[in-house]
């Protein structure tokens, strides 16, 4: 799964330009970088959800692909129905319930979605996410709106999709000690441009380019 | 003014022919106009917040102009095309409620699109992320836009209903006000307020005020809805 001359401008500012950027099936990636340096730009060019400028799209070498976005809709109906909408595989209404079990929204299933809470209209659509049945999971901040101990059961869900699927998650956080939690891989990125890319454990402890340095120096407690 | 009153109510209660012509002919109007306009609005509305074209700002700007578009200009530009030297003469529309519905329709559609758009412009692009990120398709996207603007659509059908049943200007213009064929409220109220038959114009007044007073309700009714489904 691979990413080639991917570029994204607003009027005269550079939101995204990828000359390359390479996924290996089955791990799990985690974009990292200030506000700004164009993670979500480049997880919506590749869900498809903004056009770029050359129409280029990523190319997911035939795998289906799913895309929780930042600001997700609770539609006009039950946290349920909500779950189940695009659900795919058998025994959907089983997991959905399971799922949001997990997640401690079982309570809300009857409730009307779009009266949740951010934290609870977030594990609803990670709910509905995980039912998707895609090989690739696109995730914008999936749990910056979670409580702690709720971040830490999404971990295991995503973790858990991801180990018996054999899916691919790519994953926008602010939060490197989710990243290292999580990620086989982390992306760092800045002003629209991938800044280094590598495993882990290694770009944590030893990064390559002096400004990841100074930007895991920044958020160095956090690790 | 206590007499009038009176007399107006004594009218309501006898089933004066007229009256009930008038009310039956406004009604017949009322609803196709508003159903019309709610027919070519909202998909209008909804193609110029689900789509982005150039001129497409353009086309709002001019469709909010048509907004306020004076009633009196419509029912002229109305007249003259349906008039002997128009171009839909052949139609024979002039001094018809069928004309009178295509006047209003014109009044009414802007209104009932730029709600639509506005509304939409609102939701879509969240929902739109959500449903293009599920890999749904247009058809259940479609549907469930309408689903979440069902309350909105029905709002902005009691809209047009109002601003239909409260026109004077198109309708007295294009319709001419034949008592039993185009009378409606509003141009009956001026007649017979120029005839010095107060009773009979405050009758209808009263008739149309109870109408407005039931729509403006269930719009006012609707209005929460939409708000309180946000």
């Amino acid at each position: 799964m691979k990413i080639t001359n991917m570029k994204k401008t607003y009027g005269t500012k550079v939101a995204l330009d990828i000359d390359e950027l390479e996924f290996e099936d089955g791990k799990i990636y985690a974009i990292v970088g200030a506000n700004g340096s164009g993670k979500s730009t480049l997880i919506r060019a590749m869900a498809g959800t903004i056009k770029t400028d050359d129409g280029r799209k990523a190319d997911f070498g035939g795998k289906t692909h799913c895309y929780m976005p930042q600001k997700n809709h609770a539609f006009k109906m039950s946290t349920e129905k909500n779950v189940l909408l695009g659900a795919k595989g058998e025994d959907a209404k089983g997991k959905a319930s399971a799922l949001m079990k997990e997640l401690k929204i079982d309570s809300l299933a009857k409730a009307k979605a779009h009266r949740l809470s951010g934290g609870e209209t977030a594990k609803m659509a990670l709910c509905r996410t995980m039912l998707s049945g895609a090989q690739v999971l696109l995730l914008d901040e999936p749990t910056a709106a979670m409580d702690v101990e709720s971040t830490l059961l999404a971990e295991d869900i995503i973790r858990r999709y991801n180990k018996d699927n054999g899916a691919t998650i790519i994953l926008i956080t602010h939060s490197l000690s989710q990243a290292k939690r999580l990620a086989d891989e982390i992306i760092f990125m800045k002003d629209g441009k991938i800044l280094e890319k590598g495993e882990t454990g290694k770009i944590l402890s030893n990064p390559e380019k002096a400004e990841t340095k100074e930007f895991l120096e920044f958020f160095s407690s956090e690790i | 003014m206590q007499n009038i009153f009176v007399k107006a109510i004594e009218l309501i209660a006898s089933h004066d022919p007229e009256l009930i012509s008038i009310v039956k002919i406004t009604l017949r109007m009322c609803f196709s106009s508003s159903l019309v306009a709610l027919l070519l609005g909202v998909p209008f509305g909804a193609f110029l917040a689900l789509t982005r074209f150039p001129g497409r700002r353009a086309i709002i700007v001019l469709n909010r102009t048509l907004m306020s578009m004076p009633p009196v200009v419509c029912g002229l530009i109305c007249y003259i095309m349906f008039s002997g030297v128009g171009s839909l003469r052949a139609l024979e529309l002039l001094y018809t409620v069928t004309g009178m519905v295509i006047a209003q329709v014109i009044l009414i559609t802007p209104i009932v699109a730029a709600n639509t758009e506005t509304f939409l412009s609102g939701i879509v692009p969240e929902l739109r992320e959500t449903t293009k990120g599920m890999g749904l398709g247009f058809g259940k996207t479609l549907g469930l836009t309408i689903l979440e603007s069902k309350y909105q659509i029905v709002s902005t059908y009691l809209v047009g209903f109002a601003r239909s049943i409260a026109e004077v200007g198109a309708v007295s213009m294009v319709g001419g006000a034949i008592v039993y064929k185009t009378n409606v409220m509003t141009t009956a109220i001026m007649n017979y307020t120029s005839r010095g038959n107060f009773s009979k114009a405050m009758a209808i007044g009263i008739i149309l005020m109870t109408l407005s007073l039931i729509v403006n309700i269930i719009v006012h009714l609707m209005s929460e809805r939409v708000v309180d489904d946000r």
